[in-house]
């Protein structure tokens, strides 16, 4: 290599020492390239990957990993990892990514850990598995687990993780009383819900009222909370919460219900002894942290029965209890069009909250506005109290009406058997009220008063029971007061503006297509000269006379225009008699020639050619 | 952010909106009730108090009906002119202003609202119909034009396009007009307390704002007047020493021409109150 400095050894000396200085740099460059290339070609290493359980064997109760090492990559994976029989896989694998220079070597991988809790003892080999980098498949390889007999000392954490699990159970549940054992789909029943709190236990705010898990009951909302202290429950000292509520089955079948309420408590700031209890003491009086506990009740199978359909009633409603009803009418006596209050009062225990109005039988003597409700009674449970109905009456017609008896009708749970209650039928006498004679938008005032007396009389001063159509304003909003009005205008005018360019472009196609017909026909009559051919130069002439004065006169079809149709054009026109003459004489030359044969064969073409050329010119 | 704040403006307009419906309904149904038990003052009270939130022909119908039971005609009438606004349409209503009307004995009817094509109502039917008229017909005289028909028939269809496009504006033109109108009409209503039936009880038109001036004129409750504008659009009005207003009012000829006091009126269409 220092050969090739040699052949410089013609070269001033300090040029050969730069030149020496220039090479020395261009060979070190070509090392460190040759070296990252081969650095490059390492790291192109095969994507591989490794399988193993840490540790690989543990007694039952407790927790193993299994991890996946996947060499060569940092992309994160995707597969499926295959189940085991015995052996519970998380399926949310922690994910951690390295990278490293092993012995100048640049290394880097991925590490998969998924937690593995394993319910039965034996030996477990998770078998080999596929997963797929970026477009290419890894196979990972099988991995075992050995797990073994609990040891005396799992057994003892295990008794303790129960015991403490009792304790905490014990310190904070919840129970739930209903008063009987079954009920019927849709009747509502009074339920109260205890949520017990150990005494002691660090409660640091007031407990939120419980939730309800199952959706086969509907309950009323809880407001009311009662607190009873002290209260001893095997043998231990409780503050008990409670909330009555109502519960209302929604679906038929055996259903369950449970509570559950999170509370929150001071536990100790020290995480690292897990299996202290850290609920029922409190040695930082009050320094630790807040956790939520969850307080639940035991999982309740209640027994929800279908409604029989054996003599269920037309009317019936859904209305599940024991109920009387009465009704009221605030007047015996009104003019006709005033209206009457009518109150039906149903009255009992049951679904309050579920029972609709009880119908009133149409007829054409009443008029009955849709009935205001009011409950009066246990507002918790809606299952005990009064359920008023305010009907709205409007008479029809004058005398002595009936506003007629009103049935209800429900179903008895305790007897099992449909009932109906029904109230009492009601005189009211309407009197006729004022009349008058019915006007009509063109005879208001008293100069028509004359002429509305001979007109029949109706009834006056109906009131409406029902409000209508609400408006804010009694302002009327008009449509040229709304630009939305005037930009839809655009519409039209765009439309108007297509037709337009439309219309003038097909008009100029038509005029540049007679133009064309014209020029052809002009060349006709020229040829047919030079051609001696008097029948197409006649025909041509025709043809031209017929263009040309259809476009004067703005015929709308000139190939329809008959000789004497062409002669009677000339005429309205501004046009010589002799130059009409002329042409009626070529046109009648032209029919001759047509229906007769060679009649113009005597006439030189070219002088016919000069005659005709300037009577279409000086045409009118 | 900005889209959960202009949800969370949306949802409190619907429940502000579904509050306030909710209250003139209850209003409406409180005087019903009221009415039906034979409290016709309280029901008065509620009617007024839910027209205070919104309007509906029913609400003013019952209320001129209520009006009418207790004597004060004026305000009957004006309160079945409000439904009218509503309901132009409505028979029903149309016989009982005409029954108040006479009941009341007023002599002037005040704006024709029997002028059924150019009532004040119909200026939006006005405006679709010009619109209707003017682009439909443009487009068939565009049709004409393009495909050489008649001149005859070019030349009447023209015509016949212009005369309806031309009425279209003048309807519109009309029935505006009609509505400005309105806009000023006051009914002569009794103050509060004191009734008005068969035309006993007059009320008087004053030549200048005050309570010593001598009357021009008389009014009976329920005769339709018209508000004097200034130039600015707003009523002439003057407020006198003891803190009375007045407005200068004129019959709708202009035979009648004084100043009344602001509680001897009611404007039909808002603001409620003068």
């Amino acid at each position: 290599m220092f050969k090739t400095f040699e052949k410089f050894s013609h070269l001033p000396p300090a040029i050969q020492a730069k030149a020496r200085t220039i090479g020395t740099g261009v060979l070190l460059t070509l090392l460190c390239l040759s070296h990252s290339t081969q650095l490059i070609g390492q790291n192109q290493q095969a994507i591989r990957a490794e399988a193993a359980f840490t540790p690989p064997s543990v007694s039952l109760g407790n927790n193993s990993i299994y991890k996946v090492i996947i060499y060569g990559t940092q992309a994160l994976p995707t597969g499926k990892i295959p189940t085991v029989a015995g052996l519970a896989i998380s399926n949310s694998p922690q994910a951690f990514r390295s990278a490293s220079l092993i012995n100048g070597v640049p290394s880097v991988k991925t590490e998969l850990s998924f937690q593995v809790r394993p319910t039965k003892k034996g030996s477990f080999s998770l078998p080999s598995w596929v997963i797929e980098i970026g477009g290419n498949s890894v196979r990972v390889p099988a991995a075992s687990l050995q797990v073994l007999t609990p040891s005396q000392q799992d057994l003892l954490l295990q008794e303790k993780e129960k015991q403490r699990q009792n304790d905490i159970k014990q310190a904070a549940f919840v129970e739930f009383e209903t008063p009987r054992d079954f009920l019927f789909e849709g009747e509502t029943i009074p339920a109260t819900i205890n949520l017990f709190l150990l005494n002691g236990l660090p409660v640091t705010r007031l407990p939120p009222p419980p939730k309800k898990i199952g959706d086969s009951f509907s309950m009323t909302e809880i407001r009311q909370r009662n607190i009873k202290r002290n209260f001893l429950r095997n043998g231990k000292s409780y503050t008990v919460f409670s909330w009555p509520v109502g519960l209302t089955a929604a679906m038929a079948g055996n259903q369950e219900l449970s509570f559950e309420v999170a509370i929150q408590v001071r536990v100790k700031n020290n995480r690292s002894s897990p299996f202290n209890d850290p609920f029922l003491s409190d040695p930082f009086f009050g320094f630790g942290r807040e956790q939520a506990l969850i307080a639940s009740s035991e999982k309740q199978t209640i027994e929800v029965r279908s409604l029989p359909m054996k003599g269920r009633p037309q009317d019936f409603q859904g209305a599940i209890g024991s109920f009387s009803s009465v009704s009221r009418l605030d007047a015996d006596r009104v003019s006709l069009g005033d209206p009457v209050k009518l109150t039906v009062e149903i009255s009992g225990t049951g679904n309050f909250a579920a029972i609709p109005a009880p119908g009133i039988k149409p007829s054409d003597k009443l008029k009955v506005g849709s009935p205001r409700f009011s409950f009066a009674g246990n507002e918790i449970t809606k299952h005990e109290g009064m359920q008023s109905f305010e009907y709205i009456l409007t008479p029809l017609t004058p005398g002595l009406i009936e506003v007629p008896p009103i049935e209800f009708s429900f179903f008895d749970p305790i007897q099992e058997t449909f009932s109906s209650t029904i109230t009492t039928a009601h005189p009211l006498r309407v009197d006729p009220g004022e009349k008058w004679t019915p006007g009509s938008p063109e005879n208001i005032g008293p100069k028509n008063k004359d002429k509305q007396k001979e007109a029949s009389t109706a009834d006056l001063f109906q009131t409406e029971s029902e409000p209508g159509r609400w408006t804010k304003t009694l302002e009327q909003n008009f449509l040229l007061d709304i630009p939305v009005f005037w930009y839809s205008q655009s519409i039209p005018l765009v439309c108007f503006c297509f037709f337009v360019f439309w219309g003038l472009t097909r008009r100029s196609g038509e005029k540049e297509k007679l133009r064309q017909k014209e020029a052809t026909l002009t060349r006709q009559m020229k040829d047919s000269v030079g051609f001696n051919d008097p029948s197409s130069f006649l025909r041509a002439f025709r043809d031209l006379i017929r263009i040309r004065l259809a476009s004067l006169r703005n015929h709308p079809n000139p190939s329809s225009l008959s000789s004497d149709e062409l002669v009677a054009l000339l005429h309205s026109g501004d046009n010589t008699e002799e130059l009409i003459s002329e042409i009626e004489d070529l046109l009648r030359s032209c029919d001759d020639q047509e229906f007769a044969g060679n009649e113009l064969a005597k006439h030189p073409l070219d002088s016919l050619y000069q005659k005709g050329t300037k009577l279409l010119k000086n045409l009118r | 952010m900005k889209s959960l704040h202009s949800k969370s403006l949306l949802l409190l307009l619907a429940s502000f909106s579904s509050l306030t419906a909710e209250s003139e309904n209850r209003l409406f149904y409180d005087a019903v009730r009221a009415e039906a038990t034979g409290d016709l003052d309280s029901a008065i009270n509620s009617y007024e108090d839910s027209a205070k939130i919104a309007h509906s022909a029913n609400l003013h119908g019952n209320l001129a009906n209520l009006y009418f039971k207790k004597e004060r005609l004026g305000k009957s009438v004006l309160n079945y002119r409000k439904a009218l606004v509503l309901e132009p349409d409505n028979r029903d209503l149309y016989e009982n202003l005409s029954f108040a009307m006479e009941t009341a004995r007023v002599e002037s009817t005040g704006l024709d609202i029997s002028s059924g094509y150019f009532r004040p109502a119909s200026v939006n039917f006005w405006a679709i119909a010009t619109s209707l008229f003017f682009w439909v017909g443009l487009l068939l005289v565009c049709l004409l034009f393009f495909f050489q028909i008649d001149r005859f028939i070019k030349l009447i269809s023209i015509l016949l396009w212009a005369a309806l496009s031309g009425l279209g504006v003048w309807g519109v033109i009309k029935s505006k007009d009609n509505h400005e109108l309105q806009k000023r009409e006051v009914i002569a209503v009794t103050p509060q307390g004191k009734k008005d039936s068969n035309g006993s009880k007059t009320l008087e038109l004053r030549r200048f704002a005050g309570n010593g001036s001598s009357a021009n004129t008389t009014v009976v409750p329920g005769e339709s007047l018209f508000l004097d504008f200034n130039e600015d659009g707003s009523p002439k009005d003057h407020r006198s020493s003891n803190g009375e207003k007045w407005y200068l009012v004129r019959s709708l000829e202009g035979r009648k021409r004084g100043w009344m006091k602001a509680n001897e009126l009611g404007r039909i269409l808002e603001p409620n109150n003068l």
